[in-house]
């Protein structure tokens, strides 16, 4: 770095006030290697804290020589949110190794009209990066694997990227499944692609749903002659644990409710303290009770009841809204409770597992249908009407 | 075929043409927002239109969508995107840019806490004024903060790191 500028860095960071904020946009480009090539970009910095400040343009890295930006020092008034700056890139007829080569601006901002000097002091900058990419001599292929949850299926996505300097022909991945006790639970063979040199392509394979869970995906994945692997953790996210059952044996109103909790795990892994939490409110929704279970272990498909507790002495006979929520790997399950108290017990109605409390939806019929049904409708009618006429006509 | 006949087919085809025009119309989306560049990692779509599911891809031919309901929004990584709705609908790109930004708050003489005020990862890293050597580096991840103490003139560069 220059000289004259780390002078500028030194002399401004005298004025420098509690809080300085600084952004920048993008924080990265990344473009294709192309000997001789002449591109302009542009970046945004951004006075976050719509401040006065000054923002000093660096220009560093491997390829600092290939950039020209006119502005060098750049005044922000507290009433300016952004300002856009233009650079051009003229790239070298060669760059080198295949790969990644970079170059970064910098945008270190600097306070101004503040004093309260003070002998150490620091700045606040951010960089947006140039990244250049060489393409690999011959075929190479980078591949990303997605996992995406959809309705009754679950889908793979191999995002594979030709960073070669030849066709790769046939690019083709199988993938296997594998829960957490390392029993495979599915085989998925992706669809199979051509991928021309600096393109990328989506390999797409599915299987039924995977149960909520946590999951080691290992993808194997050849492309004409070669082949790699790879591996990736993944979760299915769902209700970890559910709430079965809620339920009070031998009670008698004063004394202290036992309520039976019925959890079951949904999770395909055993899960470690969880706890359950019983709350009840009275008719105008204050909070009457607030206890909670003793923690507990509870293994996957596993079915266990816990007990919370409610001290009903000066609880009176009537309908008492409640939840419980099981607490649990930093997630929540939330159950609403409706509770009649009377004199000998306590009947309890989970809503949303009752039939009382919740009714399906129908499921709609979406517009696409309507619009088949009434084209085919359509059709019809105007074979009726062809058929009508041609019979008249005889 | 007479013309009588030939009269009614024509018939026929205009209004079956325009019956059929206003069910596509009708059944027709036009996606609105997002459109063009934003730094918001949580988006919201808008529309004209009777469908209720929107299809993301980071490929134009939607070989790898993933589909939301209208009424959630997605949470993005940086990247471009294409989205249309279900149904018939028109296709729109948006470019989902990244932002590095960080605070610097001054808790002591020699001490500060940065924050990522930014929609990415980033790297930290600490560099001496007097010759930009780094002393320091670590990992701020989305909406994170840390503490850290500096002996001389010092600045905290931010870069993405995802």
């Amino acid at each position: 770095m220059n000289k004259k500028l780390i002078t500028w860095i030194l002399a401004l960071l005298l004025l420098v006030p509690t809080v300085l904020s600084v952004g920048i946009t993008p924080g990265r480009t990344t473009i294709d290697f192309v000997p001789n090539d002449h591109r302009e970009f542009s970046f945004r910095v951004i006075n976050n804290e719509y401040k006065d400040i000054n923002v000093l343009l660096l220009i560093e890295g491997e390829l600092k020589d290939s950039i020209t930006l006119e502005e060098k020092v750049v005044k922000f008034t507290s009433q300016e949110y952004s300002k856009s700056f233009a650079f051009e890139v003229d790239l070298p007829e060669d760059i080198g190794e295949p790969g990644i080569h970079e170059a970064r601006i910098i945008a270190v901002a600097l306070p101004e009209g503040e004093e309260g000097l003070t002998s150490v002091q620091a700045a606040a900058a951010v960089a947006t990066q140039l990244r250049v990419k060489v393409p690999y001599p011959g075929k190479y292929l980078e591949a990303r694997l997605e996992v995406v949850s959809q309705d009754d299926k679950t889908l793979f996505f191999v995002a594979a990227s030709n960073l070669g300097t030849e066709t790769i022909n046939r690019a083709k991945a199988t993938i296997e499944v594998f829960d957490p006790d390392n029993q495979k639970v599915a085989t998925i063979e992706t669809t199979e692609r051509s991928i021309e040199s600096k393109q990328r392509v989506d390999l797409v394979g599915s299987t039924q749903a995977l149960k909520p869970g946590a999951y080691r995906a290992v993808m194997h994945l050849t492309y004409d002659e070669y082949s790699l692997t790879q591996e990736k953790r993944f979760e299915i996210e769902g209700i970890l644990l559910d709430v079965l059952e809620v339920f009070v044996k031998d009670f008698k109103l004063g004394e202290i409710a036992k309520f039976n909790i019925l959890v079951e795990s949904k999770w395909n892994e055993l899960i470690k303290n969880a706890y359950a939490q019983l709350i009840m409110k009275n008719n105008e929704g204050d909070i009457i009770a607030d206890t909670k279970s003793a923690s507990f272990d509870i293994s996957p498909s596993e079915r266990k009841t816990v007990f919370a507790y409610w001290d009903t002495e000066d609880v009176e006979e009537g309908a008492y809204d409640g939840k419980v929520i099981l607490h649990y790997e930093d997630r929540t399950t939330e159950k609403t409770l409706r509770t009649y108290v009377n004199l000998e017990g306590i009947d309890i109605e989970i809503i949303g597992v009752t039939a009382a409390a919740v009714k399906l939806r129908p499921r709609a019929i979406d517009t696409q249908t309507i619009l088949t049904l009434l084209v085919i409708i359509l059709i019809l009618i105007n074979i009726g009407w062809f058929v009508y006429f041609k019979r008249r006509q005889r | 075929m007479n013309k009588a006949v030939l009269k009614q087919l024509k018939k026929q085809l205009i209004l079956t043409l325009i019956v059929l025009t206003l069910l596509v119309v009708l059944n027709f989306n036009i996606p609105l927002s997002p459109s063009g560049a934003t730094t918001n990692r949580t988006i919201l779509f808008e529309w004209i239109g009777l469908a209720n599911r929107v299809l993301i891809d980071d490929n134009p031919s939607f070989s790898s969508p993933i589909m939301i309901s209208g009424k959630e929004t997605a949470s993005l990584p940086p990247g471009e995107y294409y989205w249309r709705t279900t149904g018939f609908s028109a296709k729109k790109r948006f470019i989902l840019d990244s932002e590095v930004a960080i605070s610097l708050k001054k808790l002591s003489n020699h001490s500060y806490n940065i924050e990522n005020k930014g929609n990415v990862n980033a790297l930290l890293e600490t560099l001496r004024n007097k010759d930009w050597g780094i002393t320091g580096a670590a990992a701020l991840n989305l909406g994170e903060g840390l503490n850290s103490t500096i002996t001389e003139q010092s600045t905290f560069l931010a870069s993405q790191n995802e």
